[in-house]
């Protein structure tokens, strides 16, 4: 008896593995779909399927490894599914991309931690737009308007400004030893 | 790292597209062409997953907390403040209370926990909240959704799920593609959003529905008269006795087309009724941002009525010069010959499916050719079990066109527009011309088209310029230049005509012959999706984002017929003498058409 209560509660493991692990998992997601709403779908589905299937995971093993297959296999199954709608990558495709998120999964985390510094490195202007793109509650169109640009312009200086923090985040982990 | 020895970070091309797809504002082509840059780029798939990664960490810290913090303020605000607070005590006496000094990941699990039990909570609140809303009058209930749509509100976001009531200031929207929502008001009145739509719904006044941008459909119910359903555009109101119309708006205009019943349309200036119109069925108007009085036209008078539904999806569709059996391409089902009129299966080929950018049969009608994205041309000889696959490849494709009679092909990459001649007899492709890009790599054509013989090949470009090639010689042989990217293109089997589509411009026909331009279709709320000029290159047809199929004639502009077809064609076609229309998408639709003839000269080409 004593030994059960000393057994960490599956359930709790299981979120905090899930919530340690969930940014990479998105990510990983959303890169073999690149359809917002499918990749939402399909985190959904594998976050069920690993809670059911969380007794099949090796304690002492990576989580976010056997995350990524759950979720590749879900991936494919959701592309199977809906094979006939439009701008879905091919199981080759998908394979590839996987592939080299599994490969390079520290460089892609160490990517997210230099992200932090490199926000803060934006000007006040490039950090609100970035704040109204990412946050959904103010439509991009609406605040060009109130900002008098067209949405165009707004959705090119989002393009320079993810495209900045490339070239930052690139740097960050150079000097991280990531080259 | 497996990777090229160019940076992937610095290759603008390869960082538009990730941008597009990232803004989901790729077209087929873009995300065909990031795709095959995917498959075959190591460095690009470096580059594309840090694009996603930063992507997710940005939507991670700006989005997701906002979200649960505007969730949280509702949730407190509205209902259960009494049981957040019961359960935030409990948490903090049972959970909080065992660890005096909680790890960040333990406080993550809190947090999440508290979200999901909000997110719960607002569930079920909804469910209980949809049902007293759509008892009241004048709030509309989201009752049909395809894609991907999201309820706006002051404070937060979510997808829209059927049974969500629209409440005021709240705003509904549509994906750019592949989307629609129905909204139901208490007394059956629809109101139907195409795809890359915005409505809202006033926090106050007497208007029940604005539309930002975008198009809708409105069925209306018969509406009291001292009550009349009112809706409104930046430019009119729209007082609505109980009618069917559709009504688009752009940044210039308002457009409102009236299948059935009377709306009267108002313009304001300064909170006063400047203009009134009573618009009558079979007409369209116009209210535009400038102070010209609202322009009336008639809609086109064409009738068709739909003959038959013949259960094939396809991206192509082509009808044989006899006018007995048809040709379908689909992506995943491949190629398929149907009997006309009863669409009895006669052959399928289902090898070497995939989406198509051009299918033809040939003159003799033995033979199915297919220019397939995949990289290849199908020579598919009726009869024969396997079709032959030629490879026709090129670096970084953005666009394909296959000639009426399948005898030449053409696509655009890097190294400029290749034309081939595709040789039945052997079953191969013999280089033709190749032609310059507009200005070297980045100035590849967005699209391509050919005349009946394949000797004239039409090319649009990114930044609206648009030529015509004389095939053989290799020359331009005439230039125009457009607003904006021309996608998509068609050129009448002569050589005369072209039509083309911008997002700035609308559609626009031009007779090569005299240089006139007119616009047929200038309204951004709905997009050409698919466009080609009847065999006697008399008329010349759309398929549209907003569910309708629209008939021209060549020579003076006229609209000759308008179809609501139930869903986005992508493929259209025409045989008997304008007499059958076909149109293809979930399934093929044949339209019986009374004769398409020009009508008397109206007010407005």
């Amino acid at each position: 008896m004593n030994d059960d209560l000393n057994q960490p509660d599956p359930h709790e493991q299981f979120v905090a593995l899930y919530v340690e692990h969930q940014v990479a998992i998105r990510s990983f997601v959303r890169t073999l779909l690149p359809n917002a709403a499918d990749a939402e779908d399909v985190m959904q589905t594998a976050s069920l399927t690993m809670w059911r299937r969380f007794a099949q995971f090796q304690p002492g093993t990576s989580f976010r490894n056997w995350a990524f297959q759950v979720a590749k296999f879900t991936v494919m199954k959701h592309v199977a599914r809906k094979a006939r709608d439009r701008h879905r990558f091919s199981d080759e495709t998908i394979e590839l991309l996987a592939q080299h998120v599994e490969q390079y999964d520290e460089r892609l985390a160490g990517q997210r931690r230099a992200l932090e510094h490199c926000v803060q490195r934006l000007g006040d202007d490039d950090r609100q737009v970035l704040a109204v793109c990412y946050s959904t509650s103010t439509p991009l169109k609406e605040f060009a308007a109130q900002l008098g640009r067209t949405p165009n312009a707004l959705y090119k200086q989002l393009g320079r400004i993810r495209a900045s923090l490339v070239v930052c985040v690139q740097r960050r982990l150079e000097a991280e030893g990531f080259a | 790292m497996n990777q090229s020895s160019t940076n992937p970070h610095h290759d603008t091309a390869l960082a538009a597209l990730i941008e597009s797809t990232l803004n989901g504002e790729a077209d087929d082509a873009q995300f065909l062409e990031l795709e095959r840059r995917l498959r075959n780029d190591a460095a690009a798939r470096e580059a594309y997953a840090t694009y996603v990664n930063l992507h997710c960490e940005l939507t991670e810290r700006f989005a997701v907390e906002g979200d649960i913090v505007g969730l949280e303020a509702e949730f407190e605000r509205e209902f259960l403040e009494g049981e957040l607070a019961d359960f935030r005590r409990t948490l903090s006496a049972e959970s909080l209370g065992h660890a005096s000094r909680p790890s960040t990941l333990r406080r993550c699990m809190m947090l999440a926990m508290i979200a999901a039990s909000l997110l719960a909570a607002l569930f079920v609140w909804n469910e209980f909240a949809s049902q007293d809303f759509a008892a009241q009058d004048g709030l509309a209930q989201v009752r049909d959704l395809e894609g991907e749509v999201r309820i706006i509100g002051s404070d937060h976001t979510s997808m829209a799920r059927i049974g969500d009531v629209l409440r005021p200031a709240q705003r509904l929207r549509t994906a750019e593609r592949d989307a629609r929502a129905v909204l139901e008001y208490a007394d059956g009145t629809t109101v139907a959003l195409h795809s890359d739509s915005v409505v809202q719904a006033p926090a106050d006044g007497d208007v029940r529905l604005r539309l930002l941008s975008g198009s809708i459909e409105v069925d209306a119910a018969k509406q009291p008269a001292d009550r009349p359903l009112v809706l409104a555009t930046d430019h009119a109101r729209y007082v609505v006795l109980g009618t069917r119309f559709r009504l688009y708006r752009d940044e210039a205009a308002s457009r409102l087309e009236l299948n059935e019943g009377e709306v009267r349309l108002e313009r304001e200036e300064n909170d006063r009724i400047v203009e009134s119109i009573e618009v009558q069925a079979g007409q369209a108007a116009v209210a535009s941002a400038d102070t010209v009085p609202v322009e009336i036209m008639p809609l086109a008078a064409g009738r068709a009525h739909l003959r038959a539904t013949f259960d094939f999806p396809g991206d192509h569709v082509i009808v044989a010069p006899s006018g007995e059996w048809l040709a379908v391409s689909d992506q995943s089902r491949g190629l398929r010959t149907l009997r006309l009129p009863d669409g009895l299966p006669l052959a399928e080929q289902r090898r070497d499916a995939g989406p198509s950018d051009g299918l033809a049969i040939t003159d003799d009608e033995r033979t199915i050719v297919q220019l397939n994205r995949g990289g290849f041309v199908q020579v598919w000889r009726l009869g024969e079990s396997q079709a032959v696959k030629l490879p026709f490849t090129g670096e970084n494709v953005r666009s394909r066109a296959l000639s009426p009679d399948g005898r030449f092909a053409a696509h655009s990459s890097d190294s400029g527009i290749e034309v081939v001649r595709v040789n039945l007899r052997d079953k191969s492709l013999d280089s033709v011309a190749e032609l310059p890009n507009l200005n070297g790599r980045n100035g590849k054509a967005w699209s391509l088209a050919f005349s009946r013989d394949g000797q004239r090949l039409a090319a649009g470009f990114w930044d609206g310029a648009l030529r015509v090639y004389d095939v053989e010689a290799g020359d331009s042989i005439y230039e125009v230049q457009l607003a904006d990217t021309v996608f998509p293109l068609a050129i009448s089997g002569d050589g005369r005509w072209l039509a083309a589509h911008t997002n700035a411009g609308g559609l626009t026909i031009i007779d090569t012959v005299t240089r006139e331009q007119n616009t047929l279709w200038s309204s951004s709320g709905a997009r050409v999706v698919c466009l080609s000029f009847s065999t006697d290159d008399g008329r010349l047809l759309a398929g549209f984002s907003d569910h309708t199929a629209r008939v021209w004639s060549v020579d003076d502009g006229q609209p000759l017929l308008l179809i609501d077809i139930g869903h986005v064609p992508r493929g259209i076609a025409e045989y008997h003498d304008g007499r059958r229309l076909i149109t293809v998408e979930r399934s093929i639709k044949l339209w019986e058409c009374q004769s398409l003839k020009s009508p008397a000269p109206s007010m407005r080409l």
